[in-house]
C-alpha cells in the first residue's frame, strides 16, 4: 500500500518565509508609503499655490494626520503578520523534525 | 500507531495550531485597521475660507489623481497575495487575510477622501453662489446710490438755476 498524506499542504523553510516577508514589506508597505508621501507633496503644493490662511493650514494638517494614521496602521498590522508567519513556520518545523528520528 | 496516522496526526496538529494563530492575528489586525479607519478625518474640518474657485478646481483634480495612485497600489496587492500561494496553505491564508485587511483600510481612506471632496464641492458652490448674490446686491446698492446722487445733482442744478 502506498503511503498517502492527504492534507500535506505545507513545506516551507525560514529563508522562504523571510523572502516572502521582505517582498510583502516592500510591495505593500514601503511602496504604498512612498506613493502616499509623493502624492502628499503634490497636494500640499496645490494648496500652497492657491489657498492661504488658517483653513489652508488645517487642511494640510488633516492630510498629514490621515497619512500618518494609515502608515501606522499598515506598519503595526504588518508586524503582526510577520510574527504570525514565523510562528506558523516554526510549528511546521517542529513537526517536521519530530516526524523521522535518527537511529 | 501506523506511520500514516503518525504523519496525519502531525499535520492535524499544525493545521489546528495554524488556525489558532491565524484567527488570533486576524483579530489583532482587524482591531488595528478598525482604529485607523475611525481615525480618518474630514479634510475640510477647518472650512475653505480663502480658497479661489480655480484653486479649488486644481486641488480637486490633484486629489483625484492621488486617490487613483493609491488605488493602483491596492490592486498590486492582489499579485502579492497570489505569490504567497506558492507556500503552504496556512501561510497563504495568513497573507490573503492580511492583504484583504490592508486593502480595506486603503479603500476606506480613498473613499473618505472622495466623499469629503464631493461634500466640499457642494458647499463651495453654495458659498460661491451666495458670494455672487452678495456681489449683485452690492452692485444694485451702488446703482441706487448713483441714481440718488444724480437726483441730488439735478436738484442742486435747479436750485442753482433758480
Amino acid at each position: 500500500m502506498a503511503l498517502g498524506i492527504t492534507k500535506a499542504t505545507f513545506g516551507v523553510d525560514e529563508n522562504g518565509i523571510q523572502a516572502l516577508i521582505n517582498d510583502l514589506n516592500t510591495k505593500c508597505i514601503t511602496d504604498t508609503k512612498t506613493k502616499m508621501s509623493q502624492g502628499m507633496d503634490g497636494l500640499r503644493d496645490a494648496v500652497n499655490a492657491s489657498w492661504q490662511g488658517k483653513s489652508a493650514e488645517n487642511f494640510k494638517h488633516n492630510l498629514d494626520s490621515d497619512r500618518k494614521t494609515i502608515s501606522e496602521g499598515l506598519e503595526k498590522s504588518f508586524e503582526i503578520l510577520k510574527k504570525e508567519l514565523f510562528e506558523i513556520a516554526n510549528k511546521m518545523g517542529e513537526v517536521d523534525e519530530s516526524l523521522i528520528k535518527k537511529r | 500507531m501506523s506511520l500514516m496516522s503518525f504523519v496525519n496526526d502531525g499535520i492535524d496538529f499544525i493545521g489546528e495550531t495554524a488556525d489558532e494563530l491565524i484567527n488570533a492575528a486576524t483579530g489583532e489586525i482587524e482591531n488595528i485597521i478598525g482604529s485607523a479607519k475611525t481615525a480618518i478625518s474630514n479634510l475640510y474640518d477647518g472650512g475653505f475660507v480663502g480658497m479661489s474657485k480655480e484653486g479649488f478646481e486644481n486641488l480637486n483634480q490633484k486629489i483625484e489623481t492621488y486617490c487613483k495612485s493609491i488605488e493602483e497600489e491596492i490592486n498590486k496587492f492582489n499579485e502579492e497575495a497570489k505569490r504567497s500561494e506558492a507556500y503552504a496553505g496556512e501561510i497563504s491564508t495568513a497573507v490573503h487575510e492580511y492583504v484583504k485587511a490592508i486593502q480595506g483600510l486603503l479603500t476606506a481612506y480613498v473613499s473618505t477622501m472622495r466623499i469629503n471632496q464631493e461634500q466640499a464641492i457642494l458647499a463651495f458652490n453654495q458659498f460661491h453662489s451666495s458670494e455672487q448674490k452678495i456681489a449683485q446686491n452690492i452692485t444694485q446698492d451702488a446703482q441706487s446710490v448713483t441714481k440718488n446722487a444724480e437726483q441730488i445733482r439735478t436738484g442742486s442744478a435747479k436750485i442753482a438755476l433758480e
